[in-house]
């Protein structure tokens, strides 16, 4: 699954319910464009992540169609409004191989 | 590298007086190589470069931070942030790079439309180029705005 694909979620903001908060999410994925070749002249093929959804709470908030003009390790920073009840913030990746990640993380309610 | 702008490319003659050329020198960067040369003067332009400028997109309310220059086109952060027009909301907001072999390099979606909305990325530039943003409404209208950068090294192809 994604663990070859290192990636971390974190939160800029106070979490509050009503708040809107920053979310920054990095992955360490090659995104290989399919324009570069290997040391023996092979084609290296493409492979990026060619989409991520971002979840709370199971309701849909985000929809990320990436291309190959993202930079290796993509890292994306989005706004997220927290529910009154709190909850859980769900990215769901796939890249071209066909490899899919899931990222969750509990947002941290501040008093 | 020669910097771009090195004033001794300038004939002695057309020179400004010093102080005058150093304030020049400040508002240069970027515009200068793109943004003010007439389409002519860019050689190698894409299609998509210039139907994007023939669009005539309205840019208010958008802006974006983005590196006039940038050393390696491999990972150019940029921000955007969008505000949409009174009594309507974003639906989707698309970044194309005119000059990469994809242009489309990025498109969110936006399932609960927002007035407002400020994302950051990272890029990878194949050339100095015009970054376009452009962002649809919930009535379908479109506005797009551009940041130009250059860049001395490029990324995607294989050159290292």
């Amino acid at each position: 699954m994604s663990n070859d694909y290192p990636s971390r979620l974190s939160f800029v903001g106070t979490v509050r319910p009503g708040n809107t908060i920053e979310a920054r999410w990095i992955i360490g994925h090659p995104m290989d464009s399919g324009m570069r070749v290997d040391d023996g002249g092979k084609r290296i093929f493409r492979n990026i992540i060619d989409r991520v959804r971002v979840r709370v709470n199971d309701e849909l908030v985000l929809d990320i169609e990436p291309g190959t003009g993202l930079s290796a390790n993509p890292y994306f920073a989005f706004p997220l409004s927290v529910p009154a009840q709190g909850g859980t913030v769900t990215i769901d990746w796939r890249d071209d191989h066909g490899r899919t990640g899931r990222v969750q993380q509990v947002l941290p309610l501040e008093k | 590298m020669k910097h771009p702008h090195t004033p001794a490319l300038v004939p002695a003659s057309t020179r400004l007086p010093s102080r005058s050329r150093r304030l020049l020198a400040l508002a240069a960067p970027a515009s200068l190589l793109t943004a003010a040369l007439p389409p002519a003067a860019r050689a190698s332009e894409t299609r998509l470069s210039a139907e994007l400028r023939n669009r005539k997109y309205l840019p208010d309310g958008i802006s974006i931070d983005f590196p006039p220059l940038a050393d390696t086109g491999n990972a150019v952060p940029i921000t955007v942030e969008v505000q949409a027009p009174a009594g309507l909301e974003i639906r989707s907001i698309e970044i194309l790079l005119p000059e990469n072999p994809f242009p489309p390099a990025i498109k969110l979606n936006l399932p609960k439309p927002q007035a407002r909305y400020r994302f950051s990325t990272r890029l990878r530039l194949a050339s100095s180029q015009d970054a376009w943003v452009i962002a649809t409404f919930s009535d379908g209208s479109q506005r797009g705005a551009f940041a130009p950068t250059v860049i001395t090294s490029s990324a995607c192809f294989d050159e290292t």
